[in-house]
């Protein structure tokens, strides 16, 4: 471990413990791994008051004194005309603050530079410094410059910026506790750079070159060759990745492997919590008195939630692997990859890091807009973000390409990978429209960092996982329990009598139980459509009496369903949907998405708890096996399976994506006319392609 | 500057606009260069839209940078040579500081082509 700490030529301030120390670093200088080292899962994740920009603020642990790390986006200068620059200006200057923090300058700031990569980090560095606040280098990557044969020597540095210099690896956790041991006591630097930009740039490379002339003459000349060998190799994989068939190629494999995983590993797990979810039911059902409040218990809290948080696998499991691949340095070349086809679309590869992200989520994704330099462009993307297929689109797709393809997990991944391919058609389509009428123009040039190849951090993957999962969790735990138990009453109520065939099928079952009828008496009793099924069944008269009680159940789930407010609602709704094969059923289980798509399958789970056995089979089966308020039709016949499906990837069904757009589209009423458009025309795409797929399957 | 590829150049020499003395050649578009070439950026790039300009000099391609061409074409890869603009300092040889103290930008061609570098003496 290296430290160095400069002497300053002033005295500086009188002592003053920091409590506010904020990170700046350019992007892929490993200032994440370094904020996850520090702080662990100690950390919030929010947005700066007043913008859609997150901010992570995380508390040190190594460390007994009380310091809050405010992570800052990655920028490559203060100067630009960006909105994380911006962002970044405007925290150092004490006019914003991160969420819960009080609005004044940093106490001090820590500038997170790439060893391997010194001097275009240094002026970063610099206009960090002439903003005259207590400041200390973090030198992060220290092994790898090491291994790369660049000796950097800290105490060199310090002396050139005359400030504090630590030599870190967020990766393997060197200098870590001499960073915190320094962040306690930073005084302020003794050098000011030049305020203009060209001077700037001027004393980077001056002191760069100063700096490494010393460590020069200590350390002697170095060995680069295996640096250079290293170099070639990237020149060879770059070559591979950005080429238009090989890489596009490689492209492609990644994507289906992407998908193939989320499917084949999470079934262990999904598996797992469906299980304990109806255990938990069945537990509950025995131990708790019959009525109102088991009722609300089991089919609407635990058949709610738990219908969505079965998903949680596979969404982690999404996070997970798109953080690892992006911490390789892969989708930098993707972006140029996927820039000659975005281009005729009036799109560059800029839009590629906003609209991946869009697939997680499109609030951060049209968030992410903000990195494209062009204002038409970038309506262009804000307009498009919501047809790439986010997250919370998952639960939904992993619904209905399971029912499409029980037990075939190759199928369903390419069923899987068709709706994201059919999201991002829809977007591209609809871009070009735009560019091509109310946003006329050309996409801009594009230039963009490309990361050195590395391994990826499981750390780092593991954080922003954990992170994604718990605010999923939280969404379930919150909203969507809500929704559940608002639709749970309204499905529910008003309470009916049992109907007279229901009736009857009891009255049947408990003569059996009597032993006052056989069972071949049974059968002629009893009509309608278990006839067919008690059929050459049920010798055994426990066994049948077991079956009618069954259907006896499922006859009066679906006449109270059919007449709740619930119900009411969804005969209303339901001649909008008529064409595209939605039953009332579906039609509430669309509307519901409206407020959150991740709705879907648990409000399907609660509309159709009670037209089958709940006891015995898991939500997914329930769900399969659901039928229509004749009890024959089943709901989800693959003509209307697949028009869903389609439904869903193009629709807009996210209010909070809607208030981003309109805010991010210009705010007031300019925004609010983006927004209205972004809705108009995502659900008239949808519906128009979700009526022509019905109508061709059907 | 031992660079034998640079020899085997044949670029379209264009004036540059550089402050007046301060490229000792005429300047050739950083697309002119094939792969492996290495080559010093010129100064402010007018010919480019301002903010693109910003942006490019934000990533490291400012004057007097050094920069070695990793892939032609489109999209065009170098590789920025840190500390390669003084002579006196760490780099006698471009070459050798491949990997080592750099990074690696991508530009679309019709960026590169407004990047005016000048080929080593």
């Amino acid at each position: 471990m290296t430290t160095a700490t400069h002497e300053p030529e002033h005295p500086p301030a009188a002592p003053q413990i920091p409590t506010r120390v904020a990170l700046v670093g350019n992007p892929n200088t490993g200032k994440t791994t370094l904020f996850n080292a520090l702080c662990g899962l100690r950390h919030k994740t929010g947005n700066f008051p007043g913008t859609t920009q997150e901010a992570r603020v995380g508390r040190l642990r190594h460390t007994s004194q009380s310091i809050d790390l405010i992570d800052l986006p990655g920028i490559y200068s203060l100067e630009l005309d960006l909105s994380e620059s911006e962002i970044a200006r405007r925290v150092l200057a004490g006019s914003l603050a991160a969420p819960g923090m009080i609005q004044a300058a940093p106490d001090t700031v820590c500038v997170v530079v790439d060893a391997t990569n010194l001097e275009r980090n240094l002026v970063l560095v610099g206009e960090v410094l002439r903003r005259r606040l207590p400041t200390i280098i973090a030198l992060n990557m220290i092994d790898l410059a090491r291994k790369r044969g660049v000796a950097v020597d800290p105490a060199q540095l310090a002396q050139e910026l005359g400030c504090p210099v630590v030599a870190v690896s967020g990766r393997t956790g060197e200098g870590l506790d001499d960073l915190c041991k320094q962040k306690s006591h930073v005084p302020l630097n003794n050098r000011t750079p030049p305020n203009t930009q060209e001077g700037v740039e001027a004393w980077a490379s001056q002191t760069f070159v100063a700096a490494m002339a010393r460590t020069r003459a200590h350390a002697g000349k170095r060995d680069t060759t295996q640096a250079a060998k290293a170099s070639q190799r990237t020149d060879r994989i770059d070559r591979v990745l950005t080429h238009p068939v090989l890489g596009l190629a490689f492209f492609a494999a990644v994507m289906f492997g992407l998908f193939y995983s989320i499917f084949s590993l999470a079934a262990i797990p999904m598996g797992l919590i469906e299980t304990i979810f109806g255990s938990l039911t069945t537990w509950l059902q025995a131990k708790l008195p019959p009525g109102i409040l088991t009722d609300f218990i089991t089919s609407g809290v635990i058949a709610g939630v738990g219908s969505t948080l079965v998903f949680l696998p596979q969404i982690m499991l999404l996070f997970f692997l798109i953080s690892l691949l992006e911490d390789t340095g892969y989708f930098a070349r993707a972006a140029f990859l996927v820039d000659r086809f975005m281009r005729p679309f009036g799109l560059s590869g800029y839009a590629f890091v906003p609209l991946l992200s869009s697939h997680a989520c499109a609030l951060p994704g049209i968030m992410a807009t903000r990195a494209i330099p062009d204002t038409k462009e970038r309506l262009a993307a804000i307009l498009v973000a919501p047809f790439m297929s986010c997250s919370a689109r998952i639960p939904v797709y992993v619904l209905l390409t399971t029912l499409l393809f029980p037990g075939k997990p190759a199928m369903q991944a390419l069923a899987f990978i068709g709706c994201y391919a059919l999201g991002a058609a829809a977007g591209m389509f609809s871009a070009l429209i735009a560019r091509r009428t109310i946003l006329k123009g050309k996409a801009r040039a594009m230039a963009l960092e490309l990361p050195t190849y590395k391994m990826p951090s499981i750390k780092t993957a593991l954080m922003t996982t954990w992170d994604r999962g718990l605010m999923f969790t939280k969404k379930a735990g919150t909203m969507i329990l809500a929704i559940c138990i608002v639709l749970w009453w309204l499905s529910s109520y008003p309470k009916l009598p049992t109907p007279a065939k229901a009736q009857q099928y009891h009255e049947v079952a408990d003569q059996l139980d009597a032993g006052t009828i056989t069972a071949f008496d049974a059968r002629n009793q009893t009509f309608g459509p278990l006839h067919g099924e008690l059929k050459g069944r049920g010798e055994q008269p426990s066994h049948l009496s077991m079956l009618l009680r069954r259907e006896a159940d499922a006859i009066y789930g679906r006449e109270v369903t059919s007449n709740s407010f619930l119900g009411r609602i969804g005969k209303t709704i339901q001649p909008v949907f008529a064409p595209l094969g939605y039953d009332w059923q579906l039609s509430i289980g669309v509307l519901a998405s409206f407020a959150a798509r991740e709705v879907f399958a648990s409000t399907m789970a609660v509309i159709t708890t009670g037209s089958d056995d709940a006891e015995s089979e898991t939500a997914m089966q329930r769900i399969a096996t659901a039928t229509r308020a004749d009890g024959v039709t089943p709901i989800f016949t693959p003509a209307v399976s697949w028009s869903l499906l389609v439904y869903f990837v193009l629709a807009m069904q996210c209010l909070p994506t809607l208030a981003v757009t309109a805010k991010e589209s210009g705010g007031g009423s300019a925004g609010l006319k983006w927004a209205a458009l972004q809705l108009i025309w995502m659900c008239g795409i949808a519906y128009v392609a979700a009526l022509i797929v019905y109508q061709v399957l059907s | 500057m031992s660079n034998n590829s640079n020899n085997a150049a044949t670029p379209n020499h264009t004036n540059c606009d550089c402050p007046p003395g301060h490229c000792q050649q005429k300047s050739v578009a950083l697309t002119s260069l094939r792969e492996g070439q290495t080559a010093v950026v010129c100064a402010a790039m007018t010919s480019m839209p301002t903010d693109d300009a910003a942006y490019v000099r934000a990533l490291g391609l400012r004057p007097s940078a050094h920069v070695r061409v990793c892939r032609a074409g489109q999209p065009c890869i170098v590789e920025v040579l840190s500390g390669a603009s003084d002579d006196s300092a760490c780099c006698q040889d471009d070459a050798s500081l491949a990997g080592s103290c750099s990074c690696r930008i991508g530009l679309s061609r019709e960026l590169a082509q407004h990047v005016m570098v000048e080929l080593p003496r």
